[in-house]
């Protein structure tokens, strides 16, 4: 599964953009978008944001789960109180099909059982965490890019972990 | 036309209008626009065709039905005709020809070759005639169509010219239309439509079964192949129709229509059945069966088994694409038989399509209670004969019927069908039957909405079950279409509020707009369906990428822009932005193949293959075969293109609010679009904004729309660009995109621009991507001859009375000998004198930004700008010169610059000084893409943004202020009398010398002139005046020199008025005088014109000022080296009385006391031969003659000078250090200080009292002043000039002071007279003290000398008055 993780600012902004692969089941954590489609990442999660300002209503839950799906990718929201929001685009290696008798459980294979929505909550709420401590700089202004190093190393090690 | 992707679209029956004949555009559109109104017609308006075949869908069954036109002006694809009889609303059924009445009476439109033979009726008569001729040919083109007619618009049929040919009806011009001409025209061809319509219902019913569409009927561009069955099958069906040309059943019709007309809405029911019985009589002629059986034979034939099957052609409507495949499953249908065979299943699936597609004609026609009833049935055979592709259509049929039953306010019953279960029916039927219709609509319209989500995925998930028995898969594009319809119909109730109402229908049906825009800004989670859930079912409509052969490229573009549409109906603006752009990267390919293709068809360079465009172009935003002219077509895209581009944020020139043609440069029009640009800049993702903005570049050069190509490349660079005004070193202005790209960019625009004047497309242009273009405009100061120098009124009082007294103090304030305040100069222009500005432009782009022209744009005083043009490197500032010329007097602001840019508009630019960027929005006002729709939702907030407090400090626009003055004449030195301006004098000499001026100005005198002057030695005077430790005495002198010795000096002629008139000359003289330290001097004149005598002068007046500077030379003359002061005593020898006035008459008694001798020591340091001559003031003359580098004693006695107060206070003759009271700074005693008065004033008297002249004797005549200022007085001088105030003259034994020395003897008397004078005005009471010495010790002396002491003794001041003495 390839993942295309966006932080997306108050102004359709992203403010942090990371691209990784799976590292579970024998994945080498490096992100296998087909070529074409690897610029359409962007557009899929900026247009997904439509969808999330009508769930955002919804409930008091910060992790909003699968909430869009285009063609094959599949993407995951989480929403910050400042409405940060943190998108997962994840795209399994096959399209799942969705008339299979045996739903795999297994993260990589299938992106709406609820082993994958477990390990991508588990996923944001780390980064949420390092996201809180980073954005503590006192440099740091709304809706300003994020360019730590470490930040960035973050994200790498929690999508290791958990995806 | 209407919404092709309206939920409603099944029930419509699809017209095409063609222009015939010669016509011209504009005509034909504004005919399809007459018609468009009439396009819903009530079955109760149309008389039913009284043929009794032909009754099986008469408009009496329903007369509150109404048959929905969509009047189009093209021919659908192939691919959706062939959609057709499972679609059968595909298919347009009615075919009108549109001709232009006003035509029919010009030249006849078709080559003469027909009407050359002979003398056929007139010329109109004629050209209808022809008009028939291509009716008919339009009938053998469209065969399938059910109803042919020709309206001629703007045309009366005269009635002595007969009757019109079959198919064509006479539309009178709107004036004389009635209001309901073209109601009884569309009621008519109605009729026509139904009555043909059972034809078709009946050759439908004679089929076993109906294929259902195939999957490669989406693909193959069939057009041809069936359309040459089509053909082929002409004739057959042109019979079938029409039997016998000219009196056989149609051309009943006119004589009809002349019946129907009677029959009208408005009449009552009586006539209307009245003539309902007495049509068929009105038709006598109508075959009863014949033809009409001979036509279903051939129709049907196939189907029937026939042997003659094979070889017929099989008209296309009602087969597939592929013949064979479709005999061989006739073939089938015909070999099986048995109950509960699979033939048998077959046969029961045939009667179910057949039955649906009925219904589907049923629906049409306007009669939904019978469609409800007929699909409800056929729907019920498909649903238990798992023929689900037919179950879903029926389903999606009855729901198509129900709406149209709720739109006319009908009560309709949901049937059991469209429960999947019958216990989820509503018991509401079963349980309240007794309730008013309108209640019981209500409660039905009610449960369809609550049903409708469920329905319709139900519809949707059997259309997708559909695929798997085999070639019953739904191609894509119905499938999509479908989809887009449905999501359609869920979007419109879920804005509504999630309920179904009379809204809705309406916006379903005739696509009537909501009343209120409802607010999708606000979550609307509440709403049933969801938004989310809706745009879950539409997103099944999106094409799979995967698979692009399945879908044709308009095909494509429909479902996507009916996709997009939603979406923007429910507010999902990003949502809609992705569809958009896929739409785009679909149709780039596309067009650049179209191109291609068209280019090869035409013969032509793909460049040029504009015309193959439009058709392609037009399908894709439902503008059809319209074929819009270029512009129109453009503006389509470019709107398109720009609220793509909106949505992902990009940085667009025209600030969203579109009004794109009054393009406002104001100030705050710029200011405001910099905000505005620095918030969206702010906005979004940076890739997105640019790979958007390449995607409409590449749209719009596939187009080729050079509009757009230019618009987007400008839009681009201003995306990538920082919109900052970069301060010296401060901020990073380059744009966040490579140099290569941007110098490609800026080849493309020179490019798109070479192509489009190539291609002749004229006044093309793109908005300048950098708003602060101009960021400085000053003025170059002018040289410093021509600058105005601006003078109040009071200065020219003074500076005249100044003149007129000929004593120029140079103490008081002279305006005209200052330096000129810069500032002020700065600010000055002349009347029709240029003047130079230097405009700072700006580039931060890694290009060249060439400037085919610059100019400034000013406010005020009229004002010429010249043009420019230059090219700004890249990345940097840039100064430019232009020049202008004022050409009044006045107010003048210099508010920006008007530049055209290559390939840009030409616009103003407001001038941005101050650097500027934006700052950072602290807190959150809205939340993502609400920011950028939220002012195109609330136009009307301009009242309210007064209030709004910014979002950032805006840039500050400056503009340069100028003073406009009157017209002057400008002034040179033409010459002087000097040579080389350079002056040889000599120390106290005097020269004169001319200057020549002349007014170069052609119209302009010059009527003040001024002189003012400055030489070398001011300088150093005023250093040394203004140095405070200088003693009073010195200040004295230098400030003497200063204002009484003055270097240069005009010299008036008697009552001479400085004039010059217009390009004259007038001459001044001038006469200079030497002084030691003279080295160079400047004349200056100040002249102006001021039109009235100079105490009339208004508030302010300017002047210029030229000036002339002269070298002098100055050589010393005569000089006084030394000069001493001797008291005289004894006697002195009478030559030396001669010199004096009063040594001349010798009777007169001097003494030697009374005078003083005077030495002078004058040296001659000129090369030739001095005669000096000095006069003393009591009458006394002393000439000598000096031999060169000879110095020269002159000795002569001067009275002895008495004064009254010597130890007054140094006057000051500077007015500003004439102070009361003075407390001496310096650190000298009292006494020195008086001393030093002293000296001060007798060196006064002595100086008053002569006066010196020289003159050359030999060489050049030359003549001046002695200088006797150097003279210094010692205390030793002081007191040999100065008369005691009390003198004492002592006279013994009768000699008097002459002798020095007395003999006495002792023991004798000597007479002692002494002689006590008093010098001064007042009265002394002396005491006299006898004090007697001895000669040989002096010291013990009884008397003091005379004179010393004698001030010690008393005196009061007298009772007497005081009298000054020269009274």
């Amino acid at each position: 599964m390839s993942y295309y993780f966006a932080i997306i600012g108050t102004q359709d902004n992203p403010l942090f953009e990371y691209e990784f692969g799976s590292a579970k089941q024998g994945g080498d954590g490096v992100a296998r978008f087909p070529q074409e489609a690897r610029h359409m990442n962007q557009f899929i999660v900026h247009s997904s944001l439509d969808i999330v300002e009508e769930v955002q209503w919804a409930g008091g839950q910060m992790y909003l789960k699968c909430i869009d799906r285009f063609y094959n990718n599949y993407v995951s929201c989480f929403m910050t109180g400042g409405n940060v929001k943190f998108l997962l685009l994840h795209m399994p290696s096959q399209p799942a099909s969705t008339n299979t008798t045996r739903a795999s459980t297994s993260i990589a294979a299938n992106p709406t059982s609820p082993q994958t929505e477990e390990a991508i909550k588990q996923f944001f709420t780390e980064v949420y965490e390092s996201w809180v401590k980073t954005i503590m700089n006192p440099f740091y202004q709304a809706n300003m890019e994020v360019k730590s190093p470490v930040f960035r190393s973050r994200v790498a090690a929690a999508g290791k972990k958990y995806l | 036309m209407l919404d092709q992707l309206s939920p409603v679209a099944p029930a419509r029956v699809r017209v095409v209008l063609l222009p015939i004949g010669q016509i011209k555009r504009a005509r034909f559109l504004s005919f399809v626009e007459r018609l468009q109104p009439e396009n819903v017609v009530r079955l109760g308006d149309i008389s039913p065709d009284g043929r009794p075949h032909r009754n099986m869908f008469s408009p009496l069954a329903f007369p509150t039905g109404m048959i929905v036109y969509d009047l189009t002006t093209f021919y659908p694809p192939s691919s959706h005709v062939a959609l057709s009889p499972f679609e059968l609303y595909r298919e347009p059924l009615v075919i009108i020809a549109v001709a232009d009445g006003a035509e029919l009476d010009r030249v006849p439109y078709r080559s003469n070759r027909r009407s050359l033979t002979g003398n056929g009726p007139p010329r109109p008569e004629h050209n209808l005639r022809e008009l028939y001729q291509d009716l008919e040919e339009v009938r053998d083109r469209y065969p399938k169509a059910l109803v042919h007619q020709l309206l001629v618009f703007d045309y009366v049929h005269p009635i002595s010219a007969g009757k019109l040919p079959e198919g064509l009806v006479a539309v009178p011009p709107a004036a004389e239309c009635k209001l309901t001409t073209l109601k009884t025209i569309m009621c008519d061809i109605s009729s026509m439509l139904l009555a043909e319509m059972t034809t078709l219902a009946k050759s439908l019913q004679a089929l076993p079964t109906i294929g259902s569409p195939s999957q490669s009927q989406g693909i193959q561009p069939q057009d041809r192949t069936s359309w040459q069955v089509g053909q082929a099958d002409l004739l057959a069906r042109r019979n079938s129709q029409f039997s016998l040309p000219g009196q056989d059943s149609r051309s009943g019709s006119p004589a009809g229509s002349t019946d129907r007309s009677h029959v009208r809405m408005s009449m009552p029911a009586q006539f209307r059945s009245d003539s309902n019985t007495s049509s068929p009589s009105a038709r006598p002629t109508t075959p009863q069966n014949g033809e009409l059986a001979t036509s279903f034979d051939q129709i049907v034939g196939p189907a029937n088994g026939d042997s003659k099957a094979s070889q017929r052609p099989i008209p296309s409507r009602l087969a597939s694409a592929e013949p064979t495949r479709d005999t061989s499953r006739d073939r089938v249908s015909v070999q099986g038989f048995g109950p509960g065979s699979t033939s048998e299943r077959s046969r029961n699936i045939g009667k179910g399509r057949i039955g649906i597609v009925i219904g589907s004609l049923y629906l049409q026609a306007g009669r939904w209670g019978d469609a409800l009833k007929e699909l409800t049935e056929a729907g019920t055979i498909a649903k238990y004969n798992l023929d689900h592709l037919w179950h879903a259509k029926a389903l999606d049929y009855i729901l198509v019927s129900m709406l149209m039953l709720a739109w006319t306010g009908y009560d309709f019953q949901i049937p059991q069908i469209c429960y999947i279960t019958p216990e989820k029916a509503p018991q509401a039927q079963g349980s309240h039957e007794p309730k008013s219709p309108a209640s019981n609509r209500l409660v039905s319209m009610q449960n369809l909405a609550v049903l409708l989500p469920e329905l319709l995925d139900r519809i949707l998930n059997l259309y997708a079950r559909a695929a798997n028995n085999t070639g019953e898969a739904l191609p894509q594009f119905p499938f999509s279409e479908t989809v887009v319809r449905f999501s359609k119909l869920l979007a419109v109730v879920h804005l509504a509020g999630g309920a179904l109402d009379d809204d809705v229908l309406q916006l379903l049906v005739v696509s009537t707009p909501f009343k209120k825009r409802p607010n999708v800004v606000a979550p609307r989670l509440n709403i049933r369906p969801t938004r989310t859930e809706i745009v879950t079912t539409l997103f099944r409509a999106f094409p799979t990428s995967v698979a692009p052969e399945f879908l044709s490229l308009v095909d494509r573009t429909i479902i996507l822009s009916g996709i997009a549409s939603i979406l923007g109906l429910l507010g999902y603006y990003r949502k809609k932005a992705l569809v958009m752009r896929e739409l785009v990267s679909v149709l780039i390919p596309g067009l650049v193949q179209a191109r291609i293709r068209g280019a090869a068809e035409m013969g032509v360079h793909p460049a040029a293959g504009l015309a193959a465009l439009n058709s392609i172009n037009g399908s894709t935003n439902g503008a059809g075969a319209l074929d819009l002219g270029e512009g129109d077509v453009e503006t389509g895209v470019d709107s398109f293109l720009g609220l793509l581009s909106q949505t992902y944020g990009v940085v667009t020139s025209d600030s969203g609010s579109g009004s794109a043609d009054s393009h406002d440069d104001s100030n705050e029009a710029a200011v405001g679009r910099i905000v505005q640009n620095a918030m969206t800049r702010a906005f979004g993702g940076q890739h997105l904004k640019m790979d958007v903005l390449r995607s409409c570049i590449n749209l719009s050069e596939a187009l080729p729309d050079f509009h757009g190509v230019l618009r987007f490349t400008a839009d681009l660079l201003r995306t990538a660009g920082s919109g900052v005004a970069p301060g010296p070193r401060s901020d990073d202005a380059s744009p966040s995109m490579t140099r290569e790209e941007q110098v490609r960019l800026a080849t493309n625009i020179t490019r798109t621009l070479g192509a489009a004047r190539n291609l002749g497309v004229k006044d093309i242009e793109a908005e300048y991507w950098d708003e602060f273009l101009v960021r400085g405009v000053e003025l170059e100061a002018l040289p410093m001859t021509r600058t105005p120098i601006p003078h109040k009124k009071s200065e020219i009082s003074g500076a005249t009375t100044v003149f007129a007294s000929q004593v120029v103090n140079p103490f008081i304030y002279n305006p005209f000998l200052r330096a000129p305040n810069i500032a002020a100069k700065d600010q000055l222009l002349v009347a029709g004198e240029g003047a130079i500005f230097r405009v700072t432009l700006q580039n931060p782009y890694e290009f060249d930004v060439e400037i085919e022209s610059i100019k400034l744009e000013s406010e005020g005083a009229e004002f010429a700008s010249s043009t420019q043009k230059t090219v700004i490197g890249p990345y940097r500032t840039q100064i430019l010169t232009v020049s202008g010329t004022p050409k009044a007097a006045g107010q003048l602001k210099i508010t920006g610059c008007i530049v055209r840019v290559r390939g840009c508009r030409e616009r103003r630019f407001p001038i941005f000084e101050e650097p500027w960027s934006p700052q950072r929005a602290v807190k959150i006002k809205t939340i993502g893409v609400a920011a950028i729709f939220k002012p195109k939702d609330r136009p009307s907030s301009t009242d309210s943004k007064a209030s709004v407090v910014p979002v950032m400090t805006p840039p500050k626009t400056v503009t340069l202020g100028l003073n406009v003055i009157e017209k002057q004449p400008v002034v040179v030195v033409k010459s002087n009398t000097l040579s080389q301006s350079a002056v040889m004098v000599l120390e106290g000499e005097r020269q004169r010398f001319s200057i020549t001026l002349q007014n170069l100005s052609k119209n302009t005198p010059t009527d003040l002139l001024l002189f003012s002057f400055k030489d070398s030695t001011q300088e150093p005077l005023q250093l040394a005046m203004s140095n405070r430790d200088a003693s009073p005495a010195e200040l004295y002198e230098y400030e003497l020199i200063f204002a009484q010795k003055q270097a240069l000096r005009w010299v008036p002629k008697d009552g001479e008025l400085p004039y010059i008139e217009p390009g004259g000359t007038t001459t001044f003289e001038m006469e200079v005088l030497g002084k030691p330290g003279l080295t160079s001097a400047v004349v200056q004149v100040d002249y102006a014109y001021l039109g009235v005598p100079p105490t009339e002068v208004q508030e302010k007046f300017h002047t210029r000022q030229v000036s002339l500077p002269l070298t002098i030379t100055v050589n010393a003359s005569l000089e006084l080296t030394r000069m001493d002061v001797l008291p005289l005593t004894g006697t002195i020898p009478r030559s030396l009385w001669a010199k004096t006035e009063a040594g001349k008459d010798s009777e007169k008694d001097i003494t030697p006391d009374d005078y003083c001798l005077l030495l002078l020591d004058l040296r001659n340091a000129w090369p030739s031969h001095l005669h000096v001559h000095l006069d003393i003031s009591d009458g006394g003359t002393i000439d000598e003659e000096i031999l060169p580098g000879n110095t020269s004693r002159i000795m002569f006695p001067v009275p002895r000078i008495y004064l009254d107060d010597p130890h007054l206070a140094i006057p000051a003759l500077d007015p500003s250090r004439q102070r009361q009271f003075v407390v001496s700074t310096g650190k000298i005693s009292a006494d020195s200080e008086r001393s030093s008065r002293e000296a001060f004033w007798y060196r006064e008297e002595i100086l008053k009292m002569l006066h010196g002249t020289w003159h050359t004797k030999t060489g050049p005549s030359r003549n001046g002043e002695t200088e006797l200022r150097g003279i210094r007085l010692s205390q030793r001088m002081v007191e040999a000039i100065k008369i005691e105030e009390v003198g004492i003259d002592l006279i013994v034994n009768g000699s008097g002071s002459q002798k020095p020395r007395h003999e006495i003897f002792t023991d004798d008397f000597a007479e002692l007279k002494v002689r006590v004078t008093n010098g001064r005005p007042r009265r002394y009471f002396p005491c006299f003290v006898s004090n007697p010495r001895y000669e040989t010790n002096p010291t013990t002396s009884l008397w003091n000398s005379p004179g010393s002491s004698f001030g010690t003794a008393l005196y009061k001041e007298p009772y007497l008055k005081y009298r000054p003495r020269n009274q």
